[in-house]
């Protein structure tokens, strides 16, 4: 190895930290936390997103069963016997037998024999229609 | 029994235990390490301090949870590239020139220190990243061929090559920049 470089060598194992570096040191170690694994604050928030999930599932069951009622099956709505009326209706047979008033006579009106109208017509001038006939 | 005496991977134990008192000779054992590796990787050696604060801030949680599958210095010096790097790109790195130190009111000793890792900073320029990791950890923090592998994480054949290939580029490097022992 070069001489320079032995020289060099010498000169770079006599470099030292400052006397300061080793206090700076430990003072910054005391006020410094110790670093949570990265896990912690990751399993945290898939907690909460979780539990956030869960309550809204709740909230939304609870609200859909208040606003949906129970409905009864077919076969339940099939064995209620529906309430009579308590007034008498009559049978189809009574309905048509009923008899209605007889109609008025239609009136015996004689046919016009001119169209109604309150337009007069004037009579045309032989003057104006006899060169038609030639 | 003093921490002092204490292996790095039993220091590490200690402080994994609960025994906070093994983190201070943690950083007072890597401190100088962490910091020269911060001078030389960052563009602005102004900034070594706070990036080797940052290092150690990271090493305080990071190291709790160590599993032994390295050595300490190798976690450290990962976490060092890493804190440089980000450094850097706030920095927006500029190519790497020589920067003037302005000595106005800075004590002599930091001075010389800047003015080290500015050399070294210059002479290691011209090499790839890779070759550039070899060359820190092999030649100016003198770790092992075995160690060097382990720390950059390849093996001890491709740390030897990367040296070799490093080196030649080294002495061309030397001479242009005019470096005299």
């Amino acid at each position: 190895m070069s001489d320079e470089i032995q020289d060099l060598k010498q000169h770079y194992r006599r470099v030292k930290a400052p006397p300061y570096l080793a206090t700076r040191i430990r003072a910054a170690v005391t006020g410094r936390s110790v670093r949570r694994p990265m896990w912690v604050p990751l399993a945290t928030g898939i907690t909460l997103v979780f539990g956030v999930l869960s309550v809204m599932l709740i909230m939304q069951q609870q609200a859909t069963q208040v606003i949906t009622p129970i409905m009864p099956s077919l076969t339940m709505l099939s064995r209620l016997t529906p309430d009579k009326p308590k007034v008498s209706v009559p049978g189809m047979t009574r309905i048509r037998s009923v008899k209605t008033p007889a109609l008025p006579p239609k009136p015996n009106l004689e046919r016009a024999k001119q169209p109604q109208s309150n337009f007069q017509f004037e009579e045309d001038d032989p003057r104006e229609t006899n060169h038609a006939y030639i | 029994m003093s921490l002092n005496k204490y292996s790095d991977v039993e220091l590490v134990r200690q402080f994994k235990s609960g025994n906070t008192s093994a983190f201070d000779a943690i950083v007072q054992r890597f401190q100088d390490r962490v910091f020269r590796l911060a001078c030389v990787w960052l563009y602005d050696e102004q900034q070594a301090s706070d990036a080797a604060q940052e290092v150690f801030l990271r090493g305080y949680n990071g190291l709790r949870g160590f599993r032994f599958q390295s050595a300490p210095f190798t976690w450290l010096y990962r976490t060092t590239r890493n804190v440089c790097n980000e450094f850097n790109r706030k920095r927006r790195a500029e190519p790497l020139d020589y920067e003037p130190l302005d000595p106005g009111g800075t004590p002599d000793r930091q001075v010389a220190d800047a003015e080290v890792a500015q050399r070294i900073r210059r002479l290691v320029s011209v090499l790839p990243e890779r070759q550039r990791e070899v060359v820190m950890l092999r030649i100016f923090e003198d770790l092992s061929v075995a160690e060097t592998a382990r720390t950059m994480g390849c093996r001890e054949g491709t740390v030897k090559a990367l040296l070799h290939k490093a080196t030649q580029r080294l002495k061309v490097s030397l001479e242009s920049l005019g470096f005299t022992s």
